[in-house]
């Protein structure tokens, strides 16, 4: 094989797994959520398919594939049809230039889980996250219907005001490591967990941690689908596989900001403690410690689900805009005044 | 052609289209989708002048920012979306003229001139504009600053209302 | 970092004006019933201490590049600062809220933060050395101008005149930038010397990327000082817009575009080996800037004649004017630079005086029309005195300053040889038809009757201050004439190293 080719297939192979995986981690998340969020109400959630109901997902696969499909007649057609697939197709692209988890050596070469590791990565994702704004304002104005309109303003104004906070988030990072790069990012937080970025960089933690799950829309930030105020938003109008593939860009964009959270803030694959042995018999750990933290802050964002109630839109707006970004503005000036007269500094 | 060959005609072409269609489409709605692919198409051009730093920046402010904006007005701004638009006929003959007219002259310009050029091997371009930023081009950079303040107390003052003055 | 420490010395007036927009803004967000007060005395505080560095970089004859030559400070650029932060000063203190009807009501803050954004982008486009810098400086003016036009909320015509001017900028300034990629494109460099050093080696192959870049760039000159035919917008912003902001746009941004225009034309197409002024000959200069001028000033005066609407009819005489000041241009010498200073500085007095007695007679009688102004001068004389003298000046009568203006640039033209002497002829016969509205202006005045029912005008003791310093300002300085020539003749020194 020649390299370009071996290359391609490579990253084939790449595109295959992580697209896999992100789907594989849709259903099960559903079913995870579904359950989880029972426990927390005192219910028993889905538990009738397969033992403990982990066949839920394909049964509701296998439901929603069989149902109708419902297209509204004053609908714009193009639009109500291609708004699913922009919104899943947005959603994938930032997946591409994560890493998850630890590179490996395999077949002779260095591997790692990234589709492409590419010098600008965090910038590219927030100019791909920024996209996800397109499949919802499609929606919502292709369906022609008063809710969905609402829920599709509603839903970009908050990913563009949290999109905000969110990137002023990732400045003091860069600063830190120098790269835009995930990888260098992670690698500065090598060694023990007091050098893990949510140690060093609290206050944005704080803030990437709030403007994230504005970012996906979930509670307490579910405003765009706030179903005693706009019905569902956005997908009102949208049925069977149409509204599978919104929720899975949903899910995948959740995946993406928690995959992101453990990588920049919790070390990503470094296990925190010093003297840890890279690897078990082959098997480098460094994947049981990524997929620890990407299961755990998965977790936390169901757990808050069950938690807490929903924001008033003002209140959304308010804290987005005079609460998160300038917290994260004086932390990013903080950060750069302590980092030259403390330590590192420019080079 | 090599690959980089034909990845340039798919996007300049795609550009271009585009372009046509936002300039041409009759609805408002349709122009400002049609200006998303052009906004791509750009980017893609940037990528493979490789301009990555450009290329991402340009999605996130054009794409990202810009277009939604316009998106946003477009349908927040009542009937809008339904508004047929159409320049009068009685001026697209010279209209066509003089852009054929412009178009050829412009074309020739980039085609006969010698262009010095520097070659010079793709290579991250986002430390070089960093530091760029802060050396050599600080006045530029910390001027925009005062340009997007005073763009800020512009659209304040234009959309507050009256009484609030 | 030396070098921006360097620098800071020579950037002292825009950085005192940076400072001042920073703290009115913050005064004026913190609230309070002084915020008005004290936002106008921050200003005026602002705008005096810039005055004073300007100055005193003229003084000192402060030469050099800096920021990396981003900027340029030299005698010449000195000048236009003095003359873009005294407008500004000018506006401020004689254009009051109260003198103006218009801006009755509306926020003082913002209107105070503009003019001292717009003076600073005013400064950093008269002293650019670098295309960057240039494009920048002129987003910034024509952006501050936009929101300025637009001043006037839920006014219709200010509303229309600022999406106008808007439009308008927006294309020129986009012809202009794509002018100057091509020449970044052909020369490889952002720096106006660096383009200069390139050209005067010329330009292998064919020519014709060359000329559009500077036929393109011209556009966009010429869309900011108002030049047929890019000067559509002029009446309607002049019209749309608040009067102080009117006064102020009509002298502000055109002397810092004819700023731009000169260190441009002579800075970045001149060869350097045989003189300052000897323009690389890519492009017969000489004969596109005097096709601009004659069109400019011919049409300029010829649709005045019609106007009633006062503002308009002083944007039609400062179109004009432009024509007269871009003589200055084409003598393409030291005499016609120092023309063009002087016709600016004549320009300031007569044009802010004219514009002065047009707010003030709204502010009393609510009009614009000329029609309404029969019987001024039973009515108030001291104003329409005033106006008479400003009037004269913009003719060019001796002594007014406006005469000196233009026998320094009809002067320059001669200067240049008898192939031109047509071209001053044309100059003359073009003050002659001005004189034909400016007088009609007095006759309706002074002579037609009207408005006899109609009281006195009560003027402030401050309006009627700042009138008799507008007066003066407008006969006095032929006293002083050879400190004035001396100071204009020691200001055309040009810094043309990076």
């Amino acid at each position: 094989m020649t390299p370009l080719a071996e290359e391609l297939l490579v990253t084939f192979v790449k595109i295959v797994i992580v697209v896999g995986a992100l789907l594989g981690g849709f259903s099960v998340m559903t079913w995870v959520e579904r359950r989880s969020l029972a426990f927390m109400q005192y219910r028993l959630g889905p538990n009738r398919t397969g033992p403990f109901g982990i066949l839920q997902p394909i049964a509701d696969g296998i439901k929603l594939f069989f149902k109708e499909e419902v297209m509204p007649v004053a609908a714009n057609k193009w639009t109500f049809l291609a708004a699913p697939v922009v919104a899943v197709a947005t959603a994938l692209l930032a997946t591409a230039v994560i890493p998850y988890g630890p590179p490996f050596e395999a077949f002779g070469r260095t591997l790692q889980i990234q589709i492409a590791d590419i010098e600008v990565g965090l910038l590219f994702i927030f100019a791909v996250t920024a996209l996800g704004v397109y499949g919802v304002v499609l929606a919502g104005w292709a369906a022609n219907n008063k809710y969905s309109l609402l829920g599709g303003l509603r839903s970009s104004a908050q990913m563009f005001s949290y999109e905000l906070a969110l990137g002023f988030s990732w400045v003091t990072l860069i600063l830190a490591a120098r790269s835009f790069r995930i990888n260098d990012i992670v690698d500065t937080q090598a060694g023990g967990f007091w050098h893990w970025n949510v140690v060093v960089h609290f206050p944005a933690f704080i803030v990437y941690f709030l403007a994230a799950t504005a970012e996906v829309a979930r509670i307490p930030f579910d405003l765009p689908e706030g179903e005693s105020e706009i019905v569902a938003g956005f997908h009102t109008e949208y049925a069977s596989m149409r509204f599978a593939l919104i929720q899975m860009a949903e899910y995948i964009n959740m995946i993406t900001v928690t995959v992101l959270l453990a990588n920049l803030f919790f070390g990503g694959w470094h296990s925190g403690v010093p003297g840890m042995p890279e690897s078990l018999g082959g098997f480098p750990l460094g994947f049981v410690w990524w997929g620890l933290k990407v299961a755990f802050f998965l977790f936390v964002f169901i757990w808050l689900r069950g938690t807490l109630p929903r924001f008033r839109y003002d209140q959304l707006m308010q804290f987005g805009w005079k609460v998160l970004i300038p917290v994260a503005a004086v932390w990013v000036m903080t950060f750069a005044v302590l980092w030259v007269v403390v330590g590192g500094g420019p080079r | 052609m090599t690959a980089a060959d034909y990845v340039f005609w798919v996007f300049a072409t795609a550009t271009v289209v585009s372009g046509a269609v936002v300039v041409f489409a009759r609805s408002l709605i349709y122009s400002a989708f049609a200006l998303l692919f052009t906004f791509f198409g750009v980017a893609g051009l940037y990528v493979l002048l490789g301009a990555d730093f450009l290329a991402a920046t340009q999605l996130l402010i054009y794409v990202g920012g810009i277009l939604v904006l316009l998106l946003f007005g477009v349908m927040l701004t009542h009937r809008i979306y339904d508004l047929k638009l159409r320049t009068e006929k009685t001026q697209l003959g010279p209209g066509l003229i003089v852009a054929a007219g412009i178009f050829i002259i412009f074309a020739n310009a980039a085609l006969i001139t010698e262009w010095p050029t520097v070659g010079r091997e793709p290579a991250p371009t986002t430390k070089e504009i960093g530091r760029l930023f802060l050396g050599e081009y600080l006045l530029a950079f910390e001027a925009a600053s005062v340009l997007l303040l005073v763009a800020l107390i512009g659209a304040a003052m234009i959309v507050r209302r009256k009484k609030d003055a | 970092m030396e070098e921006v420490l360097r620098s800071l010395g020579l950037f002292k007036p825009e950085i005192a004006l940076t400072a001042g927009l920073l703290l009115v803004v913050i005064v004026d967000s913190i609230g309070g019933a002084w915020r008005n007060g004290a936002v106008r005395i921050l200003s005026i505080a602002t705008l005096a201490v810039a005055l004073g560095y300007a100055v005193e970089l003229q003084v000192a004859g402060a030469q050099g590049a800096i920021f990396s030559g981003m900027l340029t400070v030299d005698p010449l650029g000195s000048f236009f600062k003095i003359i873009l932060v005294l407008a500004s000063l000018l506006i401020i203190t004689a254009f009051t809220f109260r003198a103006a009807r218009e801006l009755h009501g509306l926020g003082q803050g913002e209107f105070h933060a503009l003019i001292l954004a717009l003076t600073l982008s005013n400064l950093l486009l008269a002293g650019a050395n670098d295309i960057v810098m240039l494009y920048l400086a002129l987003e910034m003016v024509s952006i501050t101008s936009y929101v300025m036009v637009a001043y006037l909320k839920g006014d219709r015509m200010s509303n229309e005149a600022s999406l106008k001017y808007l439009l308008f900028g927006a294309v020129s300034t986009g012809g202009m930038l794509y002018g100057l990629s091509l020449l970044y494109g052909l020369t490889g460099t952002t720096s106006l010397p660096g383009i200069r050093e390139v050209l005067a080696t010329g330009v292998p192959g064919p020519q014709l990327a060359l000329y559009l870049a500077t036929l393109l760039i011209v556009v966009g000159f010429g869309f900011k000082i108002a030049a047929v035919p890019f000067h559509f917008w002029c009446p309607d912003v002049y019209q749309g817009a608040a009067t102080p902001v009117t006064a102020l746009l009509s002298v502000a941004p055109k002397a810092a575009g004819f700023g731009i225009a000169v260190r441009f034309f002579f800075g970045t197409f001149a060869v350097p080996v045989t003189g300052t002024w000897d323009l690389s000959g890519v492009i017969d200069w000489q004969l596109l800037l005097v096709v601009i001028s004659v069109a400019t000033m011919t049409l300029g005066n010829v649709a005045a004649l019609t106007q009633n609407n006062m503002k308009r009819l002083l944007a039609y005489s400062s179109i004009a004017h432009a024509g007269y000041i871009l003589m200055g241009i084409v003598a393409l010498s030291d005499v016609g630079a120092r023309s063009l200073l002087i016709y600016l500085f004549a320009y300031l007095f007569m044009n802010l005086g004219a514009f002065l007695v047009v707010t003030l007679v709204h502010l009393h009688d609510g009009t614009f029309d000329l029609r309404d102004y029969p019987g001024l001068y039973r009515r108030a004389p001291l104003l329409t005195l005033a106006m008479g003298l400003f009037m004269l000046s913009l003719i060019g009568i001796p002594p007014l300053v406006g005469f000196l203006g233009k026998l320094y640039v009809f002067g320059a033209v001669v200067n240049m040889g008898s192939g031109y002497y047509w071209y001053a002829a044309v100059g003359a016969v073009n003050a002659a038809i001005a004189g034909f509205y400016y007088l009609r202006v007095l006759k309706v005045m002074f002579i037609d009757a009207g408005n006899e029912d109609k009281p006195p005008l009560k003027l402030a003791f401050v309006d009627r201050a700042w009138l008799l310093f507008f007066a003066a300002a407008n006969l006095l300085p032929v006293l002083f004439w050879s400190r004035i020539d001396e100071w204009a003749r020691g200001a055309v020194v040009l810094y043309t190293g990076r």
